[in-house]
């Protein structure tokens, strides 16, 4: 696997009327938006995937290696730091928001988030499966920068 | 940019929508409070303040930090004295204004350290300068807050 990936359409994600002017620069807004809320979930160890799953605790044997890296000692995906390193959001060829891990390091990322149903590790899931999508807080931020750009939401 | 005094972030956008007066300088310590903490969470994780993205890693760990604290995540921890020397001050009325800053010089050297890349080591500024502006979580949440504000204001 060589990717694993949420792709979505942002004001379709949080019910949206598309913006008439500056659709391109609220997305660039939201990818940014996105992407470090989803830092910062992860890095206080907790999932920003709406009913997301994730073990907190290490085993004895991971917390002591992890110790000798890392002041962090709760499951928070950074070891080396190289996965999260590979973790962006971007605006894909579609014009679509993608929220992705690309390259050697998407096996990893797949085995937190078992896109592929074949991970046998904890879960731990930080992008959203196709048929999920963020918590509350995370589209409540995407529906406000819609606003922002005059996006309506008919309310 | 050199900075050789305080550094200083003045948020020019607090505005008094709806309300017929200026903001209290409580209800502008209330935002200011709120961006230091924002701050502060996303540097405790790696996070930058500005761009939202990782502090980028260490160049050579074993160099630096190597034994004296773990190489993740990249905080701009080692003693606390240069994050709890970042401050916030703020004054109400009609040039509202909330001022994030360091509070001594080793501080200040430091953070221009960070955004220079002293030493060949990666950026990593964390209060905004020029036209850089907070990173769009921290923005976000203190637009948030500002409606709160603004919001039990009128409901008085």
């Amino acid at each position: 696997m060589n990717k694993v990936y949420f792709e979505f359409d942002p004001f379709d994600l949080v019910g949206i009327e598309r913006p008439k002017a500056g659709v391109r620069e609220a997305k660039e807004e939201i990818a940014s938006f996105v992407l470090e809320e989803v830092l910062n979930y992860v890095g206080g160890g907790k999932s920003p995937v709406a009913g997301g799953e994730w073990k907190r605790s290490l085993s004895p044997e991971y917390k002591k290696k992890k110790a000798e890296m890392s002041s962090a000692l709760f499951a928070n995906m950074e070891l080396s730091g190289q996965m999260l390193d590979a973790l962006e959001c971007v605006i894909n060829r579609s014009g679509n928001i993608e929220l992705r891990v690309t390259g050697k390091e998407a096996a990893k990322a797949d085995g937190h988030n078992n896109h592929s149903g074949k991970s046998k590790l904890p879960a731990r899931e930080f992008i959203p499966k196709e048929d999920q999508t963020f918590k509350k807080s995370i589209l409540d931020g995407i529906k406000e920068i819609a606003r922002d750009y005059g996006g309506d939401d008919g309310g | 940019m050199a900075v050789e005094k305080d550094i200083e972030l003045i948020i020019k956008k607090i505005r008094k929508e709806k309300l017929e007066r200026s903001l209290t300088k409580t209800e502008v310590q209330e935002i200011g409070s709120l961006a230091l903490t924002e701050m502060k969470t996303r540097i405790a994780k790696g996070i930058s303040p500005i761009t939202g993205d990782r502090f980028q890693a260490y160049l050579n760990p074993k160099r630096y930090p190597g034994k004296k604290k773990p190489q993740r995540p990249v905080n701009l921890f080692l003693s606390g004295d240069f994050l709890q020397s970042l401050k916030m001050t703020a004054a109400g009325g009609k040039n509202a204004f909330i001022r994030i800053f360091f509070s001594d010089k080793l501080s200040i050297k430091k953070e221009r350290g960070h955004r220079e890349g002293a030493g060949g080591q990666p950026r990593r500024p964390i209060i905004p300068q020029g036209g850089e502006s907070f990173s769009e979580g921290i923005t976000l949440a203190l637009k948030r807050k500002l409606r709160e504000i603004i919001s039990k204001a009128l409901a008085k």
